[in-house]
């Protein structure tokens, strides 16, 4: 039997939001302390003690979201300890990236963005989310798509923030999407196209918020059912990037190219490849040599991620300890 | 004995691991074509001849190198020659997909399948597939919402791992001494530091499929 153990201590300043942060990948237990409210309550007069968050734990194999809390009782110094159902901690690990539940869609607008329609919002998070669509009737076009999603509004919508499906035919009248807990772990991605841009230096946006920086080389893959066909195959180095509308700037001038347009519901539905942004090194020429914005990068890990309900409020300081053992 | 049995099996580790973390890079990284030959009704279909024929064909195009040069006919019922050929990584739920593509000749059919790898299935068209229980899938990616397997077709020298600070694995053996004052526990295991990386994305695609119905 291993004794437990402390392999991480970390100190940091609470946003009030939920906050992921790397452990040790044997550590079974985690604790928390709000070192600000602990001197508050310490100082406070006997009998005059508020009521405030203390700390926190969780062991590996606690349900995702649980935890036990404690907090002082009012008035008093005394601490009760309770469970916590949800808002607690979650132990992360990227690799194990399982689709979330299968989710009914009712509809998506063919708008800028498309809204798609649900009752389960469940486990979406505005602007950071990454849904996949299966399965959309009447838009097969997006289907096995990726999307980051926009705004949420609880259990009625969702955008997808990078999609402009204002010249699709028709609106999706049904369907599924399931959440992806994380990206693909190494960096730089593949990452698909959502549109181009007709303009001396072509605008690409893509689906999935992108991660590229000025000065990387791509190579841009369109199949032919995608319109554009002549920027197909075609290097280019990124010369802008715009983290808002999630969109690179490429020194490709394509306004005499065909407009990019998505196939049609059905054509889709027989089977097509989807155009792509392919990073393939670092442009090697002034102002961009030796960068290495584009060195690979594994961006896996585990960690634990602690909800609201534990993560103290915003400008506290608190302590994380995270801890080893138990092994028998 | 226990300690090479040990040393045995943390080898196999190591180059397992490492084959996962260069699946990953090509899975993050490698430019994707969906198979669209097939008749599954999903996208991507499953694997047919014309898909296959469509990847060797860029790859040839883009002068990709081959792995292995082919294999001469010999008078051997049952046999045939086999073409020089790029490899083809997958997944071993392609098993019974792979012998349905037109013109599959499975490694026991080849003239002389003694120098084969030992996850080597077959090879049609100029692609030779390896298959292994750790291949690349992508849960619930089709159209339908299916398990999409990602076949990497590549050409010599498309990626490479490079191996840092100066040595590519050690082995750690530490006797029970140093577990406690009672000398209970010895620990044995490896480490290593290497990085992936495409180093030519023209010579190899993710090739995405699904399984016939």
């Amino acid at each position: 039997m291993y004794p437990v153990q402390p392999i991480l201590k970390k100190n940091f300043v609470s946003t009030g939001a939920a906050t992921t942060f790397i452990i040790p990948s044997d550590a079974v237990k985690v604790e928390v302390y709000d070192l600000t409210n602990i001197a508050t309550v310490a100082a406070a007069t006997a009998g005059a003690e508020p009521a405030l968050f203390q700390k926190a734990s969780s062991v590996l194999g606690m349900p995702s979201g649980s935890g036990y809390s404690s907090t002082n009782t009012v008035n008093t110094k005394t601490m009760v300890e309770s469970l916590l159902a949800a808002q607690g901690f979650t132990f992360v690990n990227t690799q194990l990236n399982n689709p979330g539940p299968l989710t009914a869609i009712t509809a998506v607008t063919n708008a800028n963005p498309a809204v798609v329609s649900t009752a389960n919002t469940f486990g979406l998070t505005a602007n950071s989310s990454i849904v996949r669509m299966i399965n959309v009737t009447a838009m097969q076009q997006i289907s096995s798509l990726d999307f980051t999603i926009g705004a949420v509004v609880a259990n009625t919508s969702f955008s997808l923030a990078y999609l402009n499906a204002a010249g699709f035919a028709a609106p999706g009248t049904g369907g599924f999407f399931r959440i992806i807990p994380f990206d693909e772990p190494f960096y730089p991605r593949v990452r698909t196209i959502t549109n181009i841009t007709q303009a001396a230096n072509a605008v690409v946006t893509l689906s999935v918020t992108h991660g590229f920086t000025v000065g990387q080389l791509i190579r841009v893959v369109v199949p032919a059912n995608f319109g554009m066909t002549e920027i197909n195959g075609l290097q280019a180095t990124v010369i802008a990037v715009d983290l808002v509308n999630n969109t690179i700037t490429l020194n490709i001038d394509s306004r005499s190219f065909t407009a990019f347009a998505f196939p049609t519901s059905a054509v889709a539905s027989l089977g097509t490849s989807f155009p792509q942004i392919v990073p393939i090194g670092e442009a090697a020429t002034a102002p961009y040599q030796n960068l290495l914005d584009d060195a690979t990068r594994n961006t896996g890990f585990i960690g634990v991620t602690l909800d609201t309900a534990v993560v103290g409020a915003a400008t506290d300081n608190m302590l994380l300890i995270a801890y080893s053992g138990l092994s028998f | 004995m226990v300690l090479n049995e040990a040393a045995q099996r943390l080898g196999v580790s190591l180059r397992q691991t490492e084959d996962e973390l260069m699946r990953n890079v090509l899975t993050s990284t490698a430019t994707f074509i969906n198979c669209v030959g097939g008749t599954n009704s999903d996208n991507p279909t499953e694997i047919t001849r014309s898909d296959i024929d469509f990847v060797v064909k860029t790859l040839r195009s883009n002068n990709a190198y081959s792995f292995l040069t082919g294999i001469q006919g010999e008078d051997r019922f049952g046999t045939a020659p086999v073409r020089d050929a790029y490899f083809g990584l997958g997944n071993t739920a392609l098993i019974g997909q792979l012998d349905n593509v037109q013109g599959f000749i499975q490694k026991w059919n080849y003239p002389s399948p003694d120098s084969t790898l030992d996850a080597e299935w077959g090879t049609v068209s100029n692609v030779r597939f390896l298959l292994s229980s750790i291949g690349s899938v992508t849960p619930n990616a089709s159209l339908l919402g299916a398990d999409v397997y990602n076949v990497f077709i590549c050409g010599r020298e498309a990626f490479c791992s490079i191996e840092q600070d100066g040595y590519s694995a050690s082995f750690i053996y530490r006797p029970a001494l140093y577990d406690g004052p009672l000398a209970l526990n010895s620990s044995a295991g490896y480490k290593f530091a290497e990085v992936n990386r495409i180093t030519n994305d023209s010579w190899v695609f993710n090739l995405r499929c699904t399984l016939a119905a």
